[in-house]
């Protein structure tokens, strides 16, 4: 049982892992072409690049809503993904907000939207990437029943 | 090693003997797939008692303390406890794919993923099974080799 856990464990950070360099990857597109369309005047110093791998690792560490030790359903992931959305929803536009950014009506639309399509890919990821492995196991699958009942047929001759 | 046949007449008498310096590894693998090779199981459905090949199964389910073997179309009723079937089938190709499921390797269709990091097992029969985060190592380090794990 304790390998079960310690496996669950190592897929859960993999997964954290990759969805927090996709998300700092997709954030740092979304902070330059929102910068250049909204805040074109403004100016940052080099602290500013923190900023994505600060807030992809924040929205990475709300995912711990996702997890749960006992097997969730359909229903449950979903509605824990939702919240995960929202939690990176009102963590971005409060931060900002603290910030002191200024909001117009079309940015708070465009910022919520964006976070939004960022979620959707970071998942899109990681579900092309488990497609990927599930074609690998599928065509390993074959040669091992292959193998498999070659092996028996082999036996049964004898 | 050495592997010498033997005809006999009755069938009841049929067995293998296996002669060995020590038990090793391979040993025990031999022994629980001979053990297992052609092995019928007895379940009950409806209160009748049948046997039916270890082989026709597609997957063992663990459901309110009793275990369930499921064959193309039908669901038998078993007296072994899941981790019992896991141990004594694992040579048979049948491998945990969450807490309440074994399934059979032989049988399995294909795989595909789901959402949170889970697969979908199709099996060839038609029928879908989930299959843990978990357990997914496991399932690729036994169809992929040690590789499989990373992959």
């Amino acid at each position: 049982m304790k390998s079960e856990n310690r496996q669950s464990a190592k897929a859960f950070w993999t997964e954290f892992m990759m969805s927090f360099f996709v998300c700092t990857a997709c954030i740092c597109i979304l902070e330059g072409v929102l910068g250049m369309i909204f805040l074109p005047e403004q100016r940052f110093g080099y602290d500013a690049f923190f900023s994505p791998p600060l807030f992809g690792f924040v929205s990475v560490l709300f995912g711990i809503v996702t997890y749960s030790k006992h097997e969730l359903t359909m229903q449950e992931v979903i509605v824990r993904r939702c919240i995960h959305l929202l939690l990176i929803e009102v963590f971005v536009v409060g931060l900002n907000y603290a910030a002191g950014t200024i909001f117009s009506t079309a940015l708070v639309i465009v910022l919520v939207l964006a976070i939004a399509v960022i979620f959707v890919a970071v998942y899109a990821v990681l579900y092309v990437n488990d497609k990927r492995s599930a074609v690998l196991f599928n065509e390993e699958l074959k040669k091992y029943q292959k193998r498999v009942e070659q092996e028996g047929q082999e036996t049964d001759d004898r | 090693m050495k592997v010498r046949i033997r005809k006999i007449a009755e069938k009841e008498a049929e067995q293998v003997i296996i002669e060995c310096v020590e038990i090793t590894p391979e040993v025990k693998d031999i022994c629980a797939y001979a053990g297992a090779k052609g092995k019928e199981l007895v379940g009950t459905e409806n209160g009748k008692s049948f046997r039916f090949p270890l082989a026709s199964v597609y997957y063992f389910e663990a459901l309110d303390e009793k275990v369930f073997a499921y064959t193309s179309d039908r669901v038998y009723e078993i007296r072994l406890r899941l981790y019992e079937a896991e141990e004594a089938y694992a040579a048979c190709h049948f491998i945990r794919c969450s807490k309440s499921v074994l399934l059979n390797l032989m049988q399995l269709e294909s795989i595909s993923p789901a959402l949170n990091g889970r697969f979908f097992a199709h099996m060839k029969n038609g029928e879908t099974v989930m299959i843990s985060r978990a357990y997914v190592p496991r399932l690729k380090e036994a169809v992929m080799g040690e590789e499989g794990k990373r992959k």
